[in-house]
């Protein structure tokens, strides 16, 4: 399994932290990360309901139905693990979307399907988040992806609304109209340039 | 990644010429076309044998037309 070393940043000591970027997650990995995420969601999404908090939209996902995806050579699922706990996944697709941004119209690019960090991470469900970092991470990884792919970093997905400022403003990606096949979220793409200026901001 | 193996492929002129016009358009080495070929070729071949259909539709007319992957 390809891996590579990584920091991301304790919440509570504001130090970085090593953490494990995997590359090429095995479907069993998802299974085990639901196990332990899943319990640890609806715990915290039935104490926010109870504290009557709004709920991230997400909260019903379950990555042990998504192992399935990883039959195919189109889909790869990437993840960050700290503290021998996996605190991110990602799940992208290498051949169903191509960009639509004029630059780079009708040209590959990596597709995010799926990204979600740990529930115990999350500001939305948790008051004091464990690590910082991990979202930014994963979508570095997804631009290196799409760089090493020969895609020149392009990416695209369509994001929750609550995250729209991550992908725009953090990212650098351009937000593009609302998708009625993908419950009108919008869609938000990183052109080769914006992947090249993004990579450089990391470096 | 996964380890990669080499291979010797090939081509005729005509298949070398396609491969190139759309390693051209696509923006991708040749090696990247046809991994994404490959990719294309098992989604399509998996979602064909659930029993789904691959549809090509022209919205100007309102045409649609079945492709038949072998």
């Amino acid at each position: 399994m390809t891996k590579e070393e990584i920091t991301l940043v304790d919440a509570m000591s504001k130090r970085p932290v090593v953490a494990t970027l995997y590359l090429e997650l095995a479907p069993t990995a998802l299974v085990d990360t639901e196990a332990v995420w899943g319990p640890a969601r609806v715990a915290a999404a039935r104490s926010r309901a109870h504290a009557v908090l709004p709920i991230p939209e997400h909260w019903h996902w379950n990555w042990a139905t998504k192992k399935d995806h990883l039959r195919l050579l189109a889909n790869r699922c990437l993840g960050i693990e700290c503290g021998g706990v996996m605190q991110g996944l990602m799940m992208i697709n290498l051949a169903r979307h191509a960009a639509v941004l004029d630059s780079d119209a009708g040209k590959p690019l990596v597709y995010i399907d799926f990204i979600e960090n740990a529930p115990w991470n999350l500001k939305s469900l948790v008051d004091e988040p464990r690590y910082f970092g991990i979202g930014i991470r994963l979508f570095e990884a997804a631009v290196m992806l799409s760089t090493n792919e020969g895609f020149h970093g392009r990416v695209g997905l369509h994001s929750l609304p609550p995250s729209e400022p991550f992908y725009e403003r953090t990212c650098g990606m351009t937000k593009l109209d609302s998708d009625p096949d993908k419950e009108d979220l919008a869609y938000f793409e990183l052109s080769r340039a914006s992947a090249a200026a993004f990579l450089k901001g990391r470096s | 990644m996964s380890d990669k193996r080499t291979m010797t492929l090939n081509l005729t002129d005509a298949e070398m010429a396609a491969l190139t016009d759309l390693a051209q358009r696509k923006d991708l080495t040749k090696t990247a076309v046809l991994r994404q070929a490959l990719r294309l070729y098992q989604m399509i071949d998996a979602r064909l044998s659930k029993g789904e259909k691959l549809l090509f539709e022209d919205e100007s007319t309102n045409k649609k037309a079945e492709l038949m992957v072998l």
